[in-house]
């Protein structure tokens, strides 16, 4: 794989199943992917980071910047990250900068994920 | 009217206490950059769907990952942990044996089911077929007596 096909978003995403937020933010980054421009974002693998898996490590390096997104206050997608040596370009945190209340696993509604995409696209974008 | 003080002291709960603990924890990977990783967390959602919060719950792996300790303590409380990783990397399990965390049962969509891995990013390249495979396979793990 060529460097020019890695996207230049790399988005590194809790999706924890724990609360409403951790899990909004995969779907939510499935959603903001889309919306995207082809090659401009892609979702990477978190569990490829501390496991120090080559192929995530390599494509993370070639990747132009990296984008977290974190549900809760614990925010260890970014603590994972910076453990793993990467400086994020943007963290997203859907609780302390979305406004959006922690609660229950896939207890949240549309409005909720249409917040946590716009934040995911609005980062994305910023970019250019 | 009376006022939920503690909610508003703690708008944002980290512990999760307030709520009857499940049975079973399934710990996904649900890493995004092929098919399998996000098959993990899609089909563990259906799980939870087909079986109720009482029976199944999920876990974060990010969290221990992260060395967050009260998710361990969390796991360890819970009468069996199922662990599903998606591709050969087995990132989950990795992650909870290098954290010393509880597993009770290991299922990989690639290994055992032979679900093939499509990517790079292509989260959503599975089939129906793979994703009730993968569901009935956790059905089976989830339910199953340790």
């Amino acid at each position: 794989m060529s460097t020019s096909d890695i996207p230049e978003n790399a988005l590194f995403v809790c999706f924890g199943g724990m609360s409403n937020v951790g899990t909004l933010t995969g779907l939510a980054a499935l959603q903001a992917v889309r919306q995207a421009r082809p090659g401009q974002a892609g979702i990477f693998c978190l569990g490829g980071l501390p496991t120090e898996a080559p192929l995530v490590l390599s494509k993370t390096r070639a990747a132009h910047r990296i984008i977290t997104v974190d549900g809760c206050p614990l925010n260890c997608a970014r603590k994972i990250v910076e453990q793993a040596g990467f400086a994020p370009y943007r963290t997203i945190n859907l609780v302390e900068q979305c406004g959006i209340k922690k609660g229950p696993p896939q207890e949240y509604g549309e409005e909720e994920m249409q917040v946590a995409v716009k934040a995911i696209v609005d980062a994305i974008t910023s970019s250019e | 009217m009376t006022e939920d003080k503690s909610r508003e002291e703690d708008p944002t709960p980290q512990e999760h206490e307030d709520g009857e603990k499940p049975r079973v924890g399934l710990f996904y990977c649900g890493g995004a950059m092929s098919s399998v990783g996000e098959l993990t967390g899609v089909a563990a959602f259906e799980v939870l769907k087909r079986l109720g919060p009482k029976e199944v719950g999920m876990g974060c792996v990010s969290a221990l990952a992260a060395g967050v300790p009260k998710h361990s303590k969390t796991m360890q409380s819970l009468e069996r942990v199922v662990v599903v990783d998606g591709c050969p990397n087995s990132c989950v399990r990795k992650i909870v044996e290098q954290t010393g965390a509880r597993m009770d049962a290991y299922l990989n969509l690639g290994k055992d089911l032979k679900i093939k891995k499509i990517g790079p990013f292509k989260p959503l390249a599975y089939s129906r077929e793979d994703l009730e495979r993968a569901v009935e396979a956790l059905l089976n793990i989830a339910q199953s007596n340790p």
